[in-house]
Order: structure tokens, then C-alpha cells, then sequence
């Protein structure tokens, strides 16, 4: 569980294996508690990869969704205001690239919620997965 | 079904990234550490007095990128020193984008933003794009001196750039030093005749621009960016590394977080083979 100021954000995978299988299938849910009074605009989920490492940073986002909430359709704010309510989300994952911890390069995946309210900054949380069973890299001293 | 532990893998991914990954250190990732007596509001009032055109001079590696970031950004963004001049009716208020409009009185809509064109010169680049002319001119407009105003500058000389006036626009040049003598002179006439404004950094005086801010890289900065990026991991940078890094470049703070960060990733491996 993930909380800035007083927006709380929960995901959750169904499966949480040490490493999925290239291919497979990811599912899991997640959730908003906003405090009360708080409105959101709208909830982007995006399943992603990214590098991390000393030189220029690459990305690729597999699956996204996007959960809009109508200024007009007070029910939905209503909800999300008086109970936990769970967004499910299931993708089948790529067979490329694999999750890897390189010394100079490291590719990371992971499912990204990215929060916008209506006022003020918009939260991003991750849930960091690995794909694909790629052995940590070793540095070699010459 | 599991719950997974959001917070325990977001320390596990801390950990695992370098603390002085490229993600963890470009410009606007984390606060920018000013000088004593420094700060984003107080350098653009410093901007403004000069004519909206200066220079950031300072060594490669001293930060000039990271501080232009931070004023472009306090520029697009309601800073307190803008919500001040608000209030004293020089300056419009922030627009849905939450850009601060141009000044009241030249004629304009007060709530448009002040467009930002920049250019980052250096790595192979060393000529601005061929049609920045007209772009600049398609975003700063007819930005004229006022009548009245011109009539001056006309019979008396009189300096252009001490009329009042607010720039229709800004071009910011990161790298101004790779421009030849003369695309430098051309740059600042155009942005002057399209009465713009105009930031550059540079390694040296040009001496065609005042000076904004002379940026000297020191050790106590470093120590606490160290620090800074740090927080929250294992620490695996000591005090002596960063002396002795620091020493070895000469205060080029690319090159000692490139060499920070093969150290942290050959201590990360060590503590894990252990």
C-alpha cells in the first residue's frame, strides 16, 4: 500500500511468483482510497518496461487503461469516497525483454498507476515484477 | 489470493537502482541546490532587471542544465514571487495550465503563458535548427516597442533594451558556446529585433551577454546530492569517495557520478556475492 498525503493506492497481482513466465498471464487489482472530499480526474494503469542505468533511458509500456471519472457522474466519486472499490486488470505478457540487472543497463518491469486528481499533483506508484529469469550480471575486474 | 507488499518492493527496487542512475540525476529529478543568498525567484527578478537576456556561465559539469530546468520550470508554474506581483497588479494570474501570463499593459491577453523555446546544443549539435527564426516568430508575435517608445530609440538613440518591455517569448540555448562568433551575434539580434528574451549557458564569458550566475562546483554540494540520492538505500559511497572523486575530476560532476555510480554497482555485486 502506497499513500501520498492521504491518497492510498493498493495493487495487487492474483499470483506473486519469484519471476513470471514470458508469455503468461499477469492479472491483479487495485485500489483507491482517496480521503474524503478528494475527487479524481482520472487513473492511468499502464503494464510497462523501462532501463535504468548510466546512459539514455528507454521504455515501452505493453498495456494500458485508463479509468475516467465524469466531474458529472457523482456515483462513481461517491464510491470511491465511501468504500475501497478494486479495478481489475490482466494482460498477457511479452516474451521480450526479459528483466535483467546489468552493471550499466538494468531493464525493470513493472505495473504503473498513475493517479491525477482533480486538484493538485498528480501520484504515481509501481509494482515492480520480474519477467523472464535472467541471472544478475557480475562485474568482471581487470 | 496475495497481497503483494508494495512498500517492501519499492525498497527492494531502491536498492537494486543505482542511486546515481541517469533517472535518479537529470535535471527537475530532485531539488536543485541553490548558492547562499540564491533562489529560482530571486534569479529571475535578476533575469528581468537585466533585460530578460543573460548567460550561465560555469564549467561542464557544474549544474548550468539542472538550473535552467529549475527557472523554466518556476517561469511555467505559479511561483510565489509571481502570485506577488499579482497582487500588485504588474503580473496575470496562473491559467488553467497553471502558466503565469505576461505582464499587463503591452497590449496582449494577460492570461496567455510565456512560451519557452529551447535548444540544447552540444553532442555532435553545434548549429540551432534551421527554422528557429520562424518559429520563434510564430510564438512571440509582433511583439513591437510601443510607439511612443520607438520614437525615442529612434531620435535619441536611446538603448532598446532599457524600454519597458516584457518578452513575447523566451529561447533558452543550453551549450551557447557552440555556436561560432558570428550564429552568436545573429542569434542575439534576432531574438532581439523579435523582442524575446533570451538565456544561454556557457562555459565562458561570451561578453555579449551579462551575466546571470557563475556556477562554481563545490564539495559541499556534491557531498549533500550524494547524500540526497542515497537516502533511503544502502549507503555505499563514503565521505574519502567523494573527496577523492571529486579531486580526480576537478569538480566535473558528470564524470564523478559516472564514476560514483560504477563504484555503488561494483560494491552492490561484491556485498552480494559475499
Amino acid at each position: 500500500m502506497n499513500g501520498i498525503g492521504e491518497t492510498q493506492i493498493v495493487i495487487v497481482l492474483d499470483e506473486q511468483p519469484n519471476w513470471y513466465v514470458p508469455g503468461s498471464r499477469l492479472s491483479g487489482r487495485y485500489c483507491l482510497r482517496p480521503s474524503a472530499g478528494d475527487a479524481l480526474r482520472a487513473v492511468e494503469l499502464s503494464l510497462l518496461w523501462y532501463t535504468v542505468g548510466q546512459g539514455e533511458e528507454d521504455m515501452n509500456v505493453h498495456h494500458f487503461q485508463r479509468q475516467a471519472f465524469e466531474e458529472s457522474s457523482g456515483v462513481e466519486l461517491a464510491l470511491i469516497d465511501n468504500a475501497d472499490r478494486w479495478y481489475p486488470f490482466e494482460s498477457v505478457l511479452p516474451n521480450t525483454p526479459l528483466s535483467y540487472d546489468g552493471v550499466i543497463v538494468k531493464i525493470r518491469w513493472c505495473v504503473r498507476i498513475r493517479v491525477f486528481p482533480v486538484r493538485g499533483r498528480e501520484i504515481v506508484v509501481e509494482q515492480p515484477f520480474r519477467l523472464g529469469n535472467v541471472p544478475p550480471a557480475a562485474m568482471v575486474v581487470t | 489470493m496475495t497481497i503483494t507488499d508494495t512498500a517492501r518492493h519499492d525498497r527492494e527496487t531502491l536498492d537494486l537502482d543505482n542511486p546515481f542512475s541517469t533517472r535518479r540525476l537529470r535535471p527537475g529529478a530532485g531539488p536543485f541546490h541553490f548558492g547562499p543568498g540564491q533562489s529560482a525567484e530571486r534569479l529571475l527578478r535578476r533575469l528581468e532587471v537585466l533585460g530578460w537576456r543573460a548567460e550561465i556561465v560555469g564549467p561542464h559539469g557544474s549544474g548550468k542544465s539542472a538550473l535552467v530546468e529549475v527557472l523554466v520550470e518556476a517561469l511555467t508554474r505559479s511561483l510565489p514571487a509571481n502570485r506577488q506581483r499579482l497582487q500588485k497588479g504588474r503580473c496575470a494570474a496562473p491559467n488553467e495550465s497553471g502558466q503565469v501570463g505576461r505582464i499587463a499593459g503591452d497590449g496582449r491577453s494577460v492570461n496567455e503563458p510565456l512560451p519557452v523555446m529551447r535548444f540544447g546544443l552540444g553532442r555532435g549539435i553545434r548549429q540551432l535548427p534551421s527554422d528557429w527564426v520562424r518559429k520563434l516568430t510564430e510564438v512571440a508575435g509582433r511583439n513591437r516597442v510601443p510607439r511612443p517608445w520607438r520614437e525615442v530609440v529612434r531620435r535619441w538613440q536611446y538603448p532598446l533594451a532599457r524600454a519597458p518591455w516584457k518578452p513575447a517569448a523566451l529561447l533558452v540555448i543550453d551549450g551557447f558556446e557552440q555556436l561560432g562568433w558570428l550564429a552568436r551575434r545573429r542569434t542575439i539580434r534576432g531574438v532581439r529585433t523579435r523582442r524575446a528574451g533570451l538565456l544561454v549557458t556557457c562555459h565562458r564569458p561570451t561578453g555579449l551577454l551579462p551575466c546571470l550566475v557563475t556556477m562554481h562546483p563545490e564539495w559541499e554540494t556534491l557531498w549533500q546530492l550524494v547524500c540526497r540520492l542515497q537516502a533511503g538505500t544502502t549507503a555505499r559511497i563514503e565521505q574519502d569517495d567523494v573527496t577523492g572523486s571529486f579531486v580526480r575530476h576537478a569538480g566535473n560532476f558528470h564524470e564523478i557520478l559516472c564514476e560514483l555510480y560504477l563504484l555503488h554497482e561494483r560494491r552492490r555485486i561484491s556485498s552480494r556475492m559475499d
